[in-house]
């Protein structure tokens, strides 16, 4: 290897470069979800609860719960990405980039979600490399070549719809200029350098600058990238609920399942009660349930309901009521939608 | 290495002189919208004007015409550093400006008459006057005629058109003589909250408290309301005077304060109502 292209600003979508760091990095995210990314947010969780610090911990439960979806969700999002710049994918990317830069307790390049990797990610990714390419004013190439060792030199630079860039205390001046340029589509979108003065003015400035922004909702959101894209969708759009299953015995497990302190909201406000929940490893929004209902999908697999109302000591009824639930969650299903063998049942802690 | 986005690369601006129109689309129902404001709607989608409105009138235009797409001003009820005033004003502002020193063609749709209890419509209106700017101007069904279907009107003796802040919170008189109308019932503040129907009841206590040196406890007044979606029906709500603040009103409700003199004859329940054949069947609901 000689050069390499430093991951910022982002990866340019389209165009898969065997040089380009960002292509690995957001390689590197999508792979890790399941494994390094979610193993280190569990301990960044437990130190956060051990400090008492909700708002922390309520962030990296959130974090936690999305490395589900995320599993099977940015790989796809990877694949669509390095053919096009959609929409879809990049709420995906988005959203594994902040998961891994609260995992791997990184720093993001400003006012976006992207990951500044340390340094020794950045050696072992760039292993080889003698140079970083400057391809953006924004791109963090700097860092990247002191991390390495080599030298900065000059790449081809990116072309992008022109995002212009003010401080807060320059807007309220700025704003027909800028309600006219963005107007136009003679820029795409407007970035605040320093923070927006507390007064009516600037507020109503910076709603303009929204109104009539073709991407500032995008920029706001996920910086440069923002910009090739359409609107994005919320991230939480982006999953569907889980299909439920069909009805039949013996059951079988569709899911995978949790005991974990609390919803995000509650644990923000220092509610830790244990919450169960249903988790797939597909794009599917993760459940909150009781954890009694966690503990019958648990021992769901190959059992008929009268079994797991023995084996639980309740009324068979009330164990029908507690599986037809389930059932509908896309948790457990008959075996006429599982002929496949078992499923993904796994406990998680 | 040159990456653009789908919409900046269709986007055009048309180097004219720009436009300004302003369509009034009716109370809510997409079939009460004239057909003059229905061909300049279509017209400016089909030509990519810039379409700018509030969260019911977009619906009303969206559903008028498939695929049209209008901006949000919604941003301007949310900012709670900004009162209701300076964001009339200062939306008036941004749209001359957006026509007529941007040069681009801008429409911007409004909920019923754009003369009727529309502030930034006025003030557009002053501006461009003042300016020498050429504004067009499409009518829309008020919520008067919606609203006067409940109750029994003929003109003889007049009618008093004020907003419930008017009478509360102006000191502004009502002549007993005649009936009065009382819209934004529900307008409680004319901060970002002003919206929250909760707070109503504040709103209709002031009221209440400013009719009584008028009118007596058991003047009857009617409610006047709309279903909401999809159908919009003109509701009517008769009660004594008293009542009034018991509980809370959407926002854009109003109320129908008979004159003295001719009280019966100027308010009907909803029962007597449908029994007349008058006015529509009743909605069910009566004092």
């Amino acid at each position: 290897m000689s050069a390499v292209l430093p991951p910022g600003p982002f990866a340019a979508p389209g165009c898969r470069d065997p040089r380009d760091l960002a292509w690995r990095l957001i390689d590197w995210m999508a792979g890790s979800p399941s494994g390094e990314i979610r193993s280190r947010l569990k301990s960044r969780l437990a130190e956060s609860l051990q400090g008492e610090d909700w708002s922390s911990a309520s962030t990296l439960l959130a974090a936690l719960l999305d490395t589900w979806p995320l599993s099977a969700a940015a790989p796809r999002a990877v694949q669509t990405w390095a053919t096009a710049a959609d929409a879809g994918a990049l709420a995906v990317l988005a959203r594994v980039g902040e998961v891994t830069a609260l995992a791997m307790d990184w720093p993001t390049l400003a006012g976006t979600p992207w990951p500044r990797p340390d340094a020794s990610w950045l050696r072992e990714a760039a292993q080889g490399a003698d140079a970083v390419l400057k391809r953006h004013p924004d791109d963090d190439t700097e860092r990247v070549a002191v991390a390495l060792g080599v030298s900065v030199q000059e790449g081809s630079f990116i072309e992008l719809p022109t995002v212009r860039r003010v401080s807060g205390a320059e807007l309220v001046a700025l704003r027909e200029e800028l309600g006219r340029a963005l107007a136009r589509g003679e820029i795409a979108a407007v970035e605040l350098s320093t923070p927006l003065p507390q007064t009516a003015a600037a507020a109503l400035a910076l709603g303009e600058v929204r109104l009539e922004g073709s991407h500032q909702q995008n920029v706001e959101r996920v910086g440069l990238a923002g910009t090739l894209t359409a609107a994005l969708p919320a991230w939480r759009d982006v999953l569907a609920s889980a299909p439920p299953g069909a009805p039949g015995e013996p059951l079988r497990v569709c899911c995978e399942t949790a005991f974990l302190p609390g919803t995000p909201a509650r644990l923000a406000e220092g509610a830790t009660d244990t919450v169960g929940w249903l988790l797939w490893s597909e794009s599917f929004r993760p459940v909150a349930v009781q954890p009694a209902a966690v503990a019958v999908v648990r021992a769901a697999e190959g059992r008929t309901v009268a079994e797991l109302a023995a084996g639980f000591q309740v009324p068979e009824s009330a164990m029908t009521q507690m599986v037809a639930t389930l059932v509908s969650a896309g948790a457990l299903t008959g075996p006429a939608s599982a002929p496949d063998g078992p499923s993904t049942q796994r406990g998680e802690a | 290495m040159r990456l653009t986005s789908p919409t900046q690369a269709t986007s055009s601006v048309t180097e004219a002189a720009g436009s300004l129109t302003i369509v009034g689309l009716g109370p809510a129902r997409p079939d009460q919208i004239t057909v003059e404001a229905r061909e300049a709607l279509a017209g400016a989608h089909e030509r990519g004007h810039r379409i700018y409105g509030l969260a019911h009138a977009r619906d009303v235009a969206a559903a008028v015409v498939p695929g049209l797409t209008a901006r949000s001003l919604d941003y301007l009820y949310t900012l709670s550093s900004v009162d209701r005033p300076t964001a009339y004003r200062d939306l008036a502002k941004m749209l001359v400006r957006r026509a007529f020193e941007d040069h681009i063609d801008v429409v911007y749709v409004v909920a019923g008459s754009p003369l009727f209890i529309n502030d930034a419509v006025m003030l557009i209106r002053r501006r461009c006057a003042e300016r020498r700017l050429p504004l067009r101007l499409i009518h829309g069904l008020s919520f008067v005629e919606v609203v006067l279907e409940r109750v029994f009107w003929t003109g003889h003796r007049g009618l008093q058109l004020y907003s419930a802040w008017n009478i509360a919170r102006d000191d502004l008189a009502l002549d007993v003589r005649a009936p009065a109308l009382l819209c934004q019932l529900g307008e409680f503040s004319s901060g970002a909250d002003a919206l929250e129907a909760e707070g109503s009841v504040v709103m209709l206590a002031a009221l209440r408290k400013r009719l009584r040196e008028w009118y007596p406890a058991d003047h009857p007044v009617v409610v006047l309301y709309s279903s909401g979606r999809p159908d919009y029906r003109s509701l009517a709500r008769a009660l004594p005077l008293s009542q009034i603040a018991e509980q809370p009103v959407p926002v854009y409700s109003n109320l129908w304060i008979p004159s003295l003199e001719l009280a019966a004859h100027e308010v009907s329940s909803p029962e007597e109502a449908a029994a007349s054949l008058i006015a529509p069947p009743s909605d069910g609901l009566s004092a």
